[in-house]
């Protein structure tokens, strides 16, 4: 055997299901088809960093054309899919905006009749919360009225002109607002550096202050024994005659297969990479595939559609400056009001505001800016003076939505790409039509002189979900609470393919507890099996 | 480097004059090759622009002696055809512009890297938060949530 263990993925659920393992001693390999990051060649370490935005660390896959991505059809899909592969996943490129889900995100069912409850709770994960806060390094305010007491955070990051303004405006409408939560060392922990507000958070952090998991588990978990296998494919999951999974098929860069086998199987590529490695996976006991005799391998894709707003001030806000994605946060419209016309609710993110190039780039294309004489005038009254800020909307699981293989098109091994499937349903249209009016009404509350709005925004798909989701009933969940597959004793799903709802806030924290939750289950199993 | 196209460079500062009083370069006097992709070279902008001076040739004008708002008056007249043009060699023009160390000086985020020294950004009010605390939970709290 290769090890105890094979973890599919070193992104953000990788990354703690490997690290949670190896302090349990288990033999832990990690196959990664990206390579390891070096924090000092990202764009925020050259004047031109913007530049790099639009192509080598742009969040696209098709716009990026790394050595390591896969390709990825969402041209049905009016939300592109945005990953980073590579150690530390799309952590790499997030802007660490962390907030939790809530309570009532576990038993949407129950509260609200739509989607399905799952089978943990808040409760259950609150020790993993924890846990994940103190490993990643999450900044914050305890005390947000929003959520169950959250302790053990980091002072948060700086609100800025920008922040402070939009908050007056929150209070003057009488919402909620708060400090954000964001996986960013704002003071030295684990010889980390702290934030010093470079700014570009979303193109990697130079400083390596915010808290991707290249940064935060993984030194950890190296240290403990985890062996990586990088620039390394997972090609396909083997079958044995008994069902289990007894081996994995990868194909390194230099292009040589090998099959790798363990005791268990980890997937933790993320709700796109996980079900294509799935339906990539012929299985003679499953409906064609491993894992998949419910038929859900790949269906109930939520990617939690995006509207985006922004107010133009008079005031020289500094918007540019500071964590970009990170400032303050609004969850009150997060919880189902029988007021509305739609069920659940979404998040306000304030993101500060855009740097020079998109400034110019956006302000010209909306015809904001001209060209000719009166250009620089016109530049300069939006630089620094726009507030932007995105509307999280949650997206009901439906099964149409999915990922299913496009043929047509293959990766560096050979292996086929994702295809999406995607469509907003009524709900979440009719929850993205009222966010973006509040948006717009919270930015003329806070001053602006001119409000703009628009939804659903194309590439902005982080955060996938839902296509292996977790449940007690074989038949309408492919993995159970512990996220071992139904069909695979030993095949597991750490990450965010196995929610069973969406809630309305950045998934990373939840999907990082979840997959920790996760690996005391799979501890508690091979404990059994090892000793 | 920058180009050295008369019909070029004059389409680049119509499009971005020098405002020499903020020490603002003209379009034609920044990298716009610096930033351009494999699939796209100096002769692609250089037919834009001369599709841009065909326009105005068009007029009876030459490219030399308009003045800026004569320019935009006769392409302006015509967005349906230049609309795209003026769309592409404007994307490659501001990506170039706005990289430009003279130009970042100018609008104050000076011509260096972000790191490592970052930029000092105002902490904010936390006061601010007193009616948010005051107000209580606004969660939903889970009734027999194990």
């Amino acid at each position: 055997m290769d090890a105890d263990v094979i973890v599919i993925g070193a992104g953000a659920a990788g990354a703690a299901v490997s690290w949670r393992l190896s302090q349990a001693q288990l033999n832990v390999l990690c196959v990664e088809q990206g390579d390891f990051q070096s924090a000092t060649s990202y764009p925020s370490s050259r004047s031109t960093w913007e530049l790099d935005k639009l192509s080598s660390h742009h969040p696209l896959s098709s716009v990026r054309k790394g050595a390591f991505d896969y390709p990825i059809n969402d041209s049905d899909s009016p939300i592109a899919i945005a990953n980073f592969n590579a150690v530390g996943g799309s952590t790499i490129l997030y802007s660490g905006h962390f907030p939790r889900f809530h309570p009532s995100d576990f038993r949407a069912r129950s509260l609200d009749g739509v989607a399905d409850d799952w089978p943990i709770s808040y409760r259950d994960l609150e020790p993993y919360f924890s846990l994940n806060d103190q490993m990643m390094g999450v900044s914050g305010l305890s005390g947000d009225p929003a959520y169950p007491e959250i302790t053990g955070l980091l002072p948060p990051v700086p609100l800025g002109f920008v922040g402070e303004h939009l908050a007056k405006g929150f209070n003057s409408l009488g919402w909620h607002w708060w400090p954000a939560y964001a996986a960013i060392v704002t003071r030295p922990i684990a010889n980390r550096s702290i934030c010093v507000n470079l700014g570009p958070c979303n193109t990697g952090c130079a400083q390596s202050a915010k808290s991707s998991v290249d940064v935060s588990y993984w030194p950890a978990a190296i240290l403990n024994g985890v062996t990586m296998m990088v620039r390394t494919r997972a090609r396909r999951l083997i079958e044995g005659d008994d069902g289990e999974i007894k081996g994995v098929e990868v194909m390194t860069t230099d292009g040589k297969p090998r099959t790798l086998t363990s005791s268990a199987v980890i997937l933790a590529c993320n709700g796109v990479g996980t079900p294509r490695l799935l339906l990539n996976s012929p299985s003679r006991k499953s409906k064609g595939q491993i894992a998949n005799s419910s038929d859900l391998v790949g269906r109930n894709l939520m990617l939690h559609p995006l509207g985006y707003i922004e107010g133009l001030f008079e005031e020289d806000l500094q918007s540019h400056l500071g964590p970009q994605g990170c400032c303050i946060l609004s969850q009150e419209f997060y919880e189902t009001s029988t007021t509305r016309n739609f069920k659940r609710g979404f998040t306000f993110q304030v993101l500060r505001g855009p740097s020079p190039l998109e400034t110019a780039l956006s302000g010209v294309a909306r015809r904001e800016i001209d060209w000719g004489i009166a250009h620089h005038d016109m530049f300069r009254s939006r630089f620094g003076h726009v507030a932007s800020m995105t509307a999280i909307i949650e997206d009901l699981p439906e099964r149409h939505n999915q990922v299913t293989l496009d043929f047509r098109h293959v990766d560096s091994a050979g292996i086929p790409a994702a295809k999406i499937t995607y469509s907003l349903g009524d709900n979440s249209r009719r929850m993205l039509s009222f966010a973006l009016q509040r948006g717009r009404e919270l930015m003329s509350a806070a001053g602006a002189t001119k409000t703009y709005a628009f939804g659903p925004v194309r590439e902005t798909g982080w955060h996938l979900m839902g296509t292996t989701r977790m449940g007690d009933d074989p038949s309408s969940s492919v993995v159970d609470r512990n996220g071992k597959c139904h069909d695979v004793p030993n095949l597991y799903v750490a990450d965010s393919s196995v929610f069973v709802t969406a809630g309305a806030a950045n998934p990373t924290s939840t999907l990082q507890a979840v997959a920790l939750w996760i690996a005391d289950g799979v501890i508690r199993d091979l404990r059994g099996q090892l000793t | 480097m920058t180009f050295n196209h008369p019909s070029l460079d004059a389409v680049l500062d119509f499009m971005i004059p020098a405002d020499h009083h903020r020490g603002m370069p003209g379009g034609s006097k920044v990298r716009i090759a610096d930033v351009l992709p494999l699939d796209v070279t100096e002769q692609t902008l250089i037919n834009l622009a001369l599709h841009l001076e065909s326009i105005v040739n068009a007029h009876g004008k030459e490219l030399r002696f308009l003045a800026p708002q004569e320019f935009w008056g006769i392409i302006n007249s015509h967005r349906q055809v230049t609309d795209s043009v003026v769309r592409e060699l404007g994307k490659w023009l501001l990506m170039a512009y706005y990289t430009d160390p003279r130009v970042r000086d100018s609008i104050g985020v000076g011509a260096r890297a972000p790191f490592p020294n970052g930029y000092a950004v105002h902490d904010g009010d936390l006061e601010l938060l007193e009616q948010v605390f005051e107000r209580g939970p606004i969660y939903r709290k889970i009734a027999n949530d194990k």
